[in-house]
Parts: structure tokens; sequence; C-alpha cells
């Protein structure tokens, strides 16, 4: 300036960067406000499925580590068994010592844990007597010793409590409040649970908080003395655990010796949290899993913004280039430009946790019934969203706007002045050079293939997970080039009379840059819901076929705590007894299914009867040998002198964990030493994700034989001529009223193996649904962009003559090239990501073995469906390009 | 050595520019000066070079050889701090097409050279508003851009390259998508507020009628500078 000024302040740069924000970038949104809200809902369809997925998760999380009580309130240590589940109550002798030796500054509170099921009274005594799926969990602590009272908290106004009742009679209980609540009980009221096999008559002495030991399983509880609850869940002698307070002064001193007295190699000594951590180590697949799919939705959300921030850009580049002419900072124009995106981030971030808290409800249900059908003992809690799990899901909304908005922005702020305040005319449209692109994705595609073969990192598939990354950002950069000369090659095959069709190829591929990333976007959300679809498909068809060959049993035996939550729940010897004396019988195999951890990580080991086995059962093993032949090898090798190398079959998924094929060695201890064991036969199995090993059942009594009287299922196998269900029937006639089981024919247990499965998949399906919702946004999304784009094209084709139907013919016709790039791409895309999924992620995370089977029937219905979607969503831009007044559209520009 | 002459505002030497190896230069080795306060005129057929050689000369594009000095600096020299800084201080621009804010009113266009000067929000209204009173658009300062018509915008335009006071104003056929009235109209007051400020103008234009109407003719042809004429000047008998 002639007249010298001062050089702005810091204030006034400010100020004058928030003008500009105000009257520049935030009116120029709100000018579009389609495509702004386009590119908001963009963002917040990925925010919100990000929140509603780990939302889900978390509280799932939750609900499974509600079941972790803390009896002793501020117990510090505990004493676990890691071999097997429980204890035997032997430990505590030295332990008590020890407390009287410190004065009982070292405090003990020995706990037992188990499930049992709510009985509906019956109102008419000739009725029989049904289970509900109300699981209540049971606990037995020391009441004598009187150690938990600091955590006992009664419901205000009941009358003192009666503790002489509590040990004199076997079935006065104190009741946690929800379940209190729940079914009316007060002081005295009666009620009945199954425990194991047998409906058991229980009595109300007090009722307590939900708070401290009365939290327990959300205070869905009942409480007694251990002498109570030890016969009730037929664990005479056995504890889950004892939790120990052990003042920090007397760490020193009394850890060492506490250690001493237990049996190193079944039991340990370990701080409460470390039971949290198990817990956390098993969810971790399954959440990397959740989140890894959840985030393809914020990749998708990151082409919305990518494709509608180019077309704004465009828009702009004069505008820019007017600013830098009268002399505006490269460096405002950037930090608006930014601003303005974050702005965009902020909003569909924020729209994106209300539209992700209203999936959850919908979506949390299906996570637990995963959990649930995957682990034992997930309950289902209230929904729980983590306080920073909002703030997460907008920091990541922001990202990927900026992520999508990265290339726009910086196209935009390369632009020279000099080339945008030329008349519009003589502007050079930027070519999208579609080979580099090519290349690109070829390099991407390449190393995709790489990744796919490389092992998981600590049980998780990381590699895979970035392969399939790679793979659908690799195909989407490939596709700008098979857009172009598909185009080409299309052009002359067309019939003569359809005249729309070269306005249509010609607008279609004259915004190959917008085109080709919405296709690229279709294409992904596609592929998304393709793959998942094959998946689950194939995976369905390989545990039907393999519930079809292996044949367990005639008829499945197993108390109802058992079915629903795997681990809880024991058949009495009496009742195998029983069931071996029905007419029809010829043999049961009463087997026993332990929690236990190998390697530090949980699995289940099986202890059988397998000379019975051998002769009735069948599994499929991996390397194809007949069962009759590796089980009777295991059997054979059973009979060895104690301190033998004895024989096991493991399930693939345990194999698979810990990198194990037949001829390998496995260790396994137990209270009487270790049991040495070779790996005689690897089977397929989709019951367990955490894998089993069994064992001959009689070999394992030898080690332990606190086992003895325990049996988690019975199979039954019955004679030659006589059917299941005549069985069945006859069984159910001897029972006593107050025996209940859950008798399944081999058929229903194929069933419930299936609906298990569903079950497993639920949140697939919600991914599936939300593929699609993407999907078709995009369709929706792109077509109004392009309609808005052309008007001016299209204004041209009414000059020279287009009717009405023909334009929108010429839009319809981009809907479905839309449809035909990205559903064609997605099918072809989804089926390379189904085989990732299948055979490394799936593979790696859960250790099955899965045939991939494409099928065509799916191919055909999703490619129809994107294309109707894509006609339906082009309905409206084409009625917009139809209706637009030819002047106002010419003079638009 | 540079700027002997204290009153020379603009000195081109022997200026080029090739925008492709494959084709001949747009412009041919141009050497004038430009005096402190006048208006000159740039005339030649379509395509001659005459965006060009306005864009080289407010450093919106790089010669591939020559210099130019504003004040007696090199501009092609400058670092993009720099030239945000001459632009914002020294330049305006008025261009064919206007290229006003669509989305700002009439009165934040004009105000927003002021506003990057270091100029209070407050005061730099105040002084817009005086200015839009000169040009006769006092009545559509709130108005968005595209509600006016050309020639209106154009005011405007014209009066968000004068605001700021700037030494030099580059005009590129600022009234070739006008009609004649209104043509007029807005060479009348560019040349009246630049005068008024000492302002100088390099103006192309096609018209010989408005070319005549300032200090000095140069014209291109193929690149090259064919002529260089001095005119009587004609802004005395407008303010009479
Ligand atoms: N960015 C560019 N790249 C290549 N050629 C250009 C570019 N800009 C202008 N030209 C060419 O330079 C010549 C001069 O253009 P221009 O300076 O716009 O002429 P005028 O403004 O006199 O009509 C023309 O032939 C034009 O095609
Ligand atoms: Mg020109």
């Amino acid at each position: 300036m002639q007249t010298v000024e001062t050089t702005p302040t810091w204030q006034k740069k400010i100020g004058l960067a928030w003008q500009l924000f105000l009257q520049w970038n935030l009116r120029s949104a709100l000018a579009t406000p389609w495509r702004t809200s386009l590119t908001v809902l963009g963002i917040a369809l990925g925010v919100a499925v990000v929140l509603a997925m780990n939302a889900a998760t978390w509280s799932a999380m939750d609900a499974f580590k509600a079941g972790i009580t803390e009896v002793a309130g501020s117990s510090n240590w505990e004493v676990v068994p890691t071999a097997v589940p429980t204890l035997d109550e032997q430990v505590l002798r030295p332990l008590y010592e020890l407390e009287a030796q410190t004065d009982e500054a070292v405090k003990i509170a020995p706990v037992l844990e188990g499930q049992g099921l709510w009985v509906n009274p019956s109102l008419n005594k000739s009725e029989p007597l049904v289970p509900t799926a109300e699981v209540v969990s049971i606990l037995g602590v020391d009441m004598v010793q009187n150690k938990t009272t600091d955590s006992v908290q009664w419901v205000a106004g009941q009358a003192p409590i009666n503790w002489f009742q509590l040990f004199q009679n076997g079935n006065h209980v104190l009741v946690g409040e929800t379940l209190a609540k729940r079914h009316g009980l007060t002081v005295g009221s009666r009620f009945s649970l199954l425990v194991n096999t047998t409906v058991e008559p229980l009595q109300v002495t007090g009722i307590l908080q939900a708070k401290g030991v009365g939290g327990s399983s959300g205070g869905d509880c009942v409480i007694a003395d251990l002498a109570t609850v030890q016969p009730l869940l037929n664990q005479a002698g056995r504890l889950s655990r004892v939790s120990l307070i052990v003042p920090k002064a007397l760490e020193a001193s009394v850890l060492p010796k506490i250690k001493q007295v237990l049996p190193a190699s079944t039991v340990s000594l370990q701080p409460p949290q470390r039971r949290g951590q198990r817990v956390e180590t098993l969810l971790k697949s399954y959440q990397i899993n959740l989140t890894a799919l959840s985030l393809i939705a914020l990749l998708v959300g990151a082409f919305l913004i990518y494709n509608t921030l180019n077309v704004v850009m465009v828009r702009r580049k004069p505008e820019l280039a007017t600013l830098l002419v009268i002399g505006t900072p490269k460096r405002l124009l950037q930090l608006l430009l930014l601003a303005e995106a974050t702005l965009l981030g902020l909003v569909g971030s924020v729209l994106g946790l209300g539209l992700g808290l209203l999936m959850l409800s919908g979506m949390s249900q299906a996570v637990s019934q995963t959990l649930q059908a995957i682990y034992t003992g997930v309950g289902s809690a209230g929904l729980i969203i983590p306080p920073w799990l909002p703030w997460v899901a907008i920091g990541l909304g922001i990202a990927t706007t900026w992520v999508g908005a990265y290339f726009p922005t910086k196209e935009a702020l390369a632009v020279q002045p000099a080339e945008a305040v030329r008349p519009q005319g003589s502007q050079v449209k930027a070519q999208l050079n579609t080979v580099k692109w090519l290349k690109l994705g070829g390099v991407f595609i390449v190393f995709s293939v790489i990744l796919a073969f490389l092992p998981a990192v600590d049980g998780v598939p990381i590699a895979g997970y970035i392969a399939t990354k790679l793979l659908l950002l690799g195909s989407a950069f490939c596709l700008p080039w098979v857009i172009k000369n598909t185009i080409v090659w299309l052009q002359p095959i067309l019939p003569a009379n359809w005249v729309w069709t070269p306005a249509a190829l010609a607008l279609f591929s004259g915004a190959l840059n917008r085109t080709a990333t919405a296709c690229a976007s279709v294409m992904v959300s596609i592929a998304l819901l393709v793959s998942l679809s094959l998946l689950i498909g194939s995976f369905r068809s390989s545990v039907q076929l393999w519930v079809l060959q292996s044949l367990k049993a005639d008829l499945f035996i197993q108390p109802y705590t058992h079915e629903m939550s795997r681990g809880g729940g024991r058949l009495s010897n009496e009742t195998v007894e029983l069931i071996r004396s029905v007419a029809g019988v010829a043999a049961v195999d009463n087997f026993l299914e332990l929690d236990a951890t190998y390697q530090g990580q949980p699995y289940k080991l099986g202890l059988g009867r397998m000379d019975l086995f051998a002769e009735h059962g069948n599994v499929k093993f991996v390397n194809g040998e007949a069962t009759r032949s590796v089980i009777t090898r295991v059997v054979a090798l059973a009979k060895q002198p104690k301190n033998a190398v004895y024989g096991a079959i493991v399930s693939e998924p345990f194999a698979m964990k810990h990198h194990l094929v037949q001829g390998d060695k496995l260790t396994l201890p137990t209270p009487k030493g270790n049991l040495n064991l070779t790996v005689e036969g690897v089977y397929f199995d989709y019951a367990s994700e955490q894998g089993y090993v069994i064992i001959p059942r009689q070999l394992y009594e030898r080690f332990d034989g606190s086992m003895v009287g325990q049996n988690t299922s019975a199979s039954v196998y019955v004679q030659p001529n006589v059917s299941a269900d005549t069985v069945k029937t006859a069984l159910l006639k001897v029972l006593p009223p107050t025996q209940l089981l859950s008798i399944r024919t081999n058929q229903q247990l194929r069933e419930e193996v299936l609906r298990v499965f569903d079950q497993t998949f639920a949140i697939t399906y919600v991914m599936q649904a939300v593929a699609l919702g993407i999907a078709l946004l995009t369709v929706l999304n792109t077509l109004w962009t392009l309609v808005l784009e052309s008007q001016q094209e299209l204004a041209i084709l009414k000059v020279i003559g287009f009717q009405g139907r023909q334009i929108r013919a010429v839009v319809l016709s981009q809907a479905l090239l839309l449809a035909f790039f990205g559903g064609g791409g997605g099918i072809m895309v989804g089926c390379g990501l189904a085989v990732i999924l299948v055979h490394v992620l799936n593979y790696q995370s859960f250790g099955w073995t899965v045939p991939l089977q494409f099928s065509w029937v799916l191919a055909g219905q999703t490619f129809l469906g994107v294309a109707l979607g894509a006609l339906l969503g082009g309905w409206s831009p084409a009625q917009l390009a139809v209706k637009a007044s030819i002047l106002k559209s010419l003079r638009s520009q | 050595m540079p700027n002997s002459c204290s009153s020379s505002l603009i000195i081109v030497e022997n200026l080029s520019k090739q925008y492709q190896l494959s084709e001949p230069a747009v412009l041919k080795s141009v050497s004038f000066t430009v005096e402190k306060g006048s208006f000159v005129s740039l005339m030649g057929p379509s395509g001659c070079g005459k965006s060009t050689l306005l864009h080289l000369l407010g450093a919106l594009d790089t010669p591939t050889s020559g210099t130019v000095r504003v004040n007696g600096a090199v501009i092609s020299a400058f670092s993009e701090a720099e030239l945000a800084l001459f632009r914002q201080q020294q330049l305006g621009f008025v261009f064919q097409f206007f290229n006003l804010l669509p989305t700002l009113s009439v009165l934040e266009n004009v105000s927003l050279p002021l506003l990057l000067n270091g100029v209070s929000n407050h005061q730099a209204h105040a002084v817009a508003m005086d200015w839009l009173g000169k040009v006769g658009l006092s009545h559509r300062a709130k108005a968005a851009p595209p509600q006016l018509s050309g020639g209106e915008q154009q005011r405007a335009a014209v009066v968000r390259a004068l605001i700021h006071k700037p030494f030099l104003v580059l005009a590129d056929e600022p009234t070739g998508n006008l009609d004649s009235a209104s043509g007029e109209a807005v060479m009348t007051i560019l040349k009246e507020l630049a005068f008024a400020q000492g302002t100088s103008i390099i103006m192309a234009t096609h018209s010989e009628e408005l070319a005549r109407q300032t200090d000095r003719l140069l014209r291109l042809r193929d690149g090259v500078l064919v002529q260089d004429e001095p005119l009587k000047p004609l802004h005395t008998e407008v303010l009479a």
C-alpha cells in the first residue's frame, strides 16, 4: 500500500481467518446443502458403525467381567487352579495356619462358584417342571469364618439375619437384590433352582444389596455357606479359588511361604486382576475382528468424502485463485480448508454418535449372542459405553475426513492462479492418469497377496488384516483404468438406436475422477457384503457336513446349565448309571469336559470312554485316518504303566494355536505329576474355538482322583434295532420328577449346532446390512453429484432435442454403469477377500479350516440387488435432471 | 543497474514466456517501463499474449527469461510469503469475469483487501461503504454478487482492486464481458479512482475507444511489442 499500514497483528489475523471461514467456507458448504449433508452422512455412517461395534463388544466384555466377583472386598491376591476348573480344598489347611500365624493380619476367603437355572414353580403337581433360560450364579463362601461381612450389605428394612439357619439347614441361602426383585422374593420365600440335574428347593434367609459379594452376576445370585454349596453343586471338597488379603507390609515375608505350601503345577498365586486379563486375551481376537470390520466402514466413509470434496474443490478452484490473487497467504487457505474438513468431520461424527446409539440397540444383542455362543459365562448386561469411546469415534471420524479430504484439497491448493482466472472454457480439465493408478493398484494387490501368506502375530492375524485393506485399496486403484477401457470397448457394441448411451458413457467417463471413486466405494462395500456371505455360507455348509459326518451318539444327554453355558453343570454317576440301566441302551460314554489352560491359553480338556468311542463314534481326522484306528491306538497307549508317554487326540483349533501336528508331544500338569502325551490325531471340530484335548478318562483319573464322580455329558449309543426316540421316552419315564436333563437325539443335536452357529455369526449379518446401506448411500450420493455437475451438458442435450424420458435414460444409464462397475467389481474383489477371510483370518484366529464355496446364486442376487438399488437411487436425480430449466442450467456456470 | 529512474514503477527487461517447448514463445523478449501513476492500455489480437504479460507482471506466473522489477524488486525472486505480501499491499487485479467470491456479500468482497492488510473489521466496512458509494453500489452492499448485473459486479471488482491503495492495478479485458454503456461506466470509475490515489493501471483491452482514453498505448503482436505510443490524457475532460 502506498500509505504504509502496519502489518496485521495476530489478533487481526485470527479475526480475518474467522471472517473468511464464516463467509467463504461455511456459506459455501451451506449453499450446497445436499452435497454437504451427503458428505456428513458418509462420515456419520462410518462413525456410527465404529461406535456401535465397539460399544457392543465392550458391553459384552463388561458383562463377562461382571462374572468375576470379589468376595473378600479388598482382596489383593488369590489362589486359583490352573490345570482344571477347581481346587482341592486341602489347600486351605496350610493357608489357615498362616492366617493364625499372622494373627489374622492375612485373611483367607475360599469361594466356590457355580450356576443354576431358575425353575418356575409348577401350579399343578402332575405337570412336569420346566427350567427357564434364566441363569442364576451360585456362590459358596466361608460364613463361619465370617470373612465376608465387610463386603456384605443388607437390603434396608430387613429383620436381623438368622445366621444359624444358614449353617444348620442345607437349603437356606442369601439372595441378591436383582434376583429377589425380579421374582418378588422376601425373607422366608421358597423357590427352586435346577442345579446340575436336580431341582433344588431353597429358602431365602436374607437379601443382599447388589454390591460387593451381593453384586456378583449383577445381583442375579444365590449365596450360601460353602458347606451348603459344595454338595448342592456336586463339588464336595472343591473350591473355585481362595481370595487372600495380604497387607502390603507382609507381602515380602508371606507370599513366598504361601507359594511354598501350594502344589505349584496345578495352582497359582496371582493378583485378582489376572483373571480379568485372561478374559481379555480370550476376547482380544474377537474384538480385533470386529474393529477391523468396522474400520472398513470408515474406509468407505473416506471414499465418500473424497468423492464429494473432489466436486467441491473443482468448484472452488477459481475462488481459491481469486483469493490468492488478492494476496491471501496460502497458509491461511490451507488452514481454512483444514478447518472446514474438520468441521464436517465433527458434525458427521456427532451425528454418527446418535446414529451409532440407534444401531447399538440392535447390534448389542447380536454381539452378546455371538459371544455367548463362543465363550463360557458371558452374561448379557446393560449397554455400556466406555467414556473414551465417543471421543475416539469422533477422533476417527475427523481423521477419516482428513484422509478423504487430503487429495482434493491438496490438488485445489496447487492451483495456478493464472490458470483459474482464465475464462472457464480455456481451462484444461485435469485428466486422471489411469495407468499410474493401475500400477499403484497392482503393487498394492501384490503386497496383499504376500501379506496373506505371513503367519499371525501372537494369535492375531495382523498381516491378514492389512492384506484385506491392501486388496480393497489396490482394486479400487485399478478401477479407473478398467472403467475407461471398458467404456471404450462398450461404446461400439451398444445398439445404435439407444440415442442416450453415447451421452451417458461420455458423461460417465468424462467425470472419471468422480465416477471411479464412486464405483470404488460401491465396490468396497459390495466386496465386504459378498465376502462375508461367502464366508458364512461356506462355513455353514462345512459345519453341516461335519455334523453329519461325525457321529457323536444316538442320544446326547447333559444338564441344562451345561447346554446353556459350556462348563457349568454336572451329571452325577448315579444319573449315568440310571441311563445305562434303560432298556435298549447299548453303551454310555460318560464324558467330562474341563476348562483348563495350556501354556497360558484356555482350552477344553475332554475325558471320555474312548474304548466305547472307538467302537461306536466317528470323527474326521485331518489326515483322513479312520476313527477306529486312531482311537484304538490311544486306548492301547493308555494301558501303559505310570510315567509312560500316552496318546491324545486334539481338535484342529488347538493344534493350530499351539503349532502341533500328529506325533508332537504335549505335557499337561496334574495333581499327581505331569501327564506326557503324544498327539495321535488332529480332528476337525467346529464346536469350540478354544480347542479340545481328548484323552481316555480312566487314564486321567489315575492322575487326579477328584474327577472320578464328575461328568458333563453322556453319549448314549442305542442297540441296533431300537430307535433313539424309544430310548428317550423310556429314559424320561425312569427319571425321578425332580431330575431334569437335556436329552437330544442326534438329529436335534445337529439342529442345535447350527442354531449356535447362526448365533455365532449374528454380528456378521449386521455387518452385511451396514455394507448394503453404505453401497446404496454411495450410489445416491454419486448420482446427485453427477446430475448437479452435468447440468450444463444435460441442458445442451435438451436444447438439441432430447426428450424427458431420454434425459432420464441418460441418468439411469449412468446409475447402471455405477452398478455394473461397483457391483461387478465388488463381487470379484469380494471373492478375493473371502479367500483371505477364510484361509487367513479365520484360520489364524480360530484355527478352523473351511473349504470356500463360490455361489453363483449369491453373485447373481447381489448384482441384481445393486442394479435395482442404483435404479431406485438414480430415480430422484433423474427427475431433477428432467425437470431442470434449460435456461437456468445453461447459466449455472 | 536497476531503478536509476525513481519515477519508474515497473521495469520490464527482455521478458519471454514459452509455455510448451513444442510451440513458439508467447512473449518474445519484451521490454518497457511504466511510470508511477500512469494508465497504460495494452492492445493486440486474441492470443497475442496480453493476458500472459499481465500475469507475469502480477507474478501469477513465472517468466521463461527476463525480469520484471516493481519498485526496484525482481518479483520472480519473491518467496511465496513475499509474493502474498506483494499482492496484498502493492497490487490490484480486475478480470474479465469479475471473480468476486459468490458467498461473500459485495461489501465483504470489497473489504477483504483491507482486512488482509490488517485494517480492523469495523474500519474496513466503513471505508468499503464509502467506496461503494463512490461507484453507486451503496444499495447493493449486502447483496450476493450473483444477484448483481455484470456491470455492477465489475464495479465492485474495481473497488476491490483499488481499495487498499495499491501501486499498480492489472486489468485484463475488464469490459470484455459488458455492454458498451456498462463498460464505459467501469472505465470511468477505474480511471478516476486510480488517478485520485496515484495508482498505475495496465489494462488489456480490445476496444480502441477505451484505449484512447489512456495515457499510453502498448500494442502486442505475436508476442512482440510492435507499438508504444503516448496518448493525450483525457481524464481531465471526463471530470469536467
Ligand atoms: N497455460 C498455458 N499453456 C499453454 N499455452 C497457453 C497457456 N496460457 C496461454 N497459452 C497460449 O498463449 C497464447 C497467448 O495467450 P493469452 O496470453 O491468453 O493471449 P490474449 O490474452 O492476448 O488473448 C495463446 O496461444 C494461448 O493459447
Ligand atoms: Mg486474454
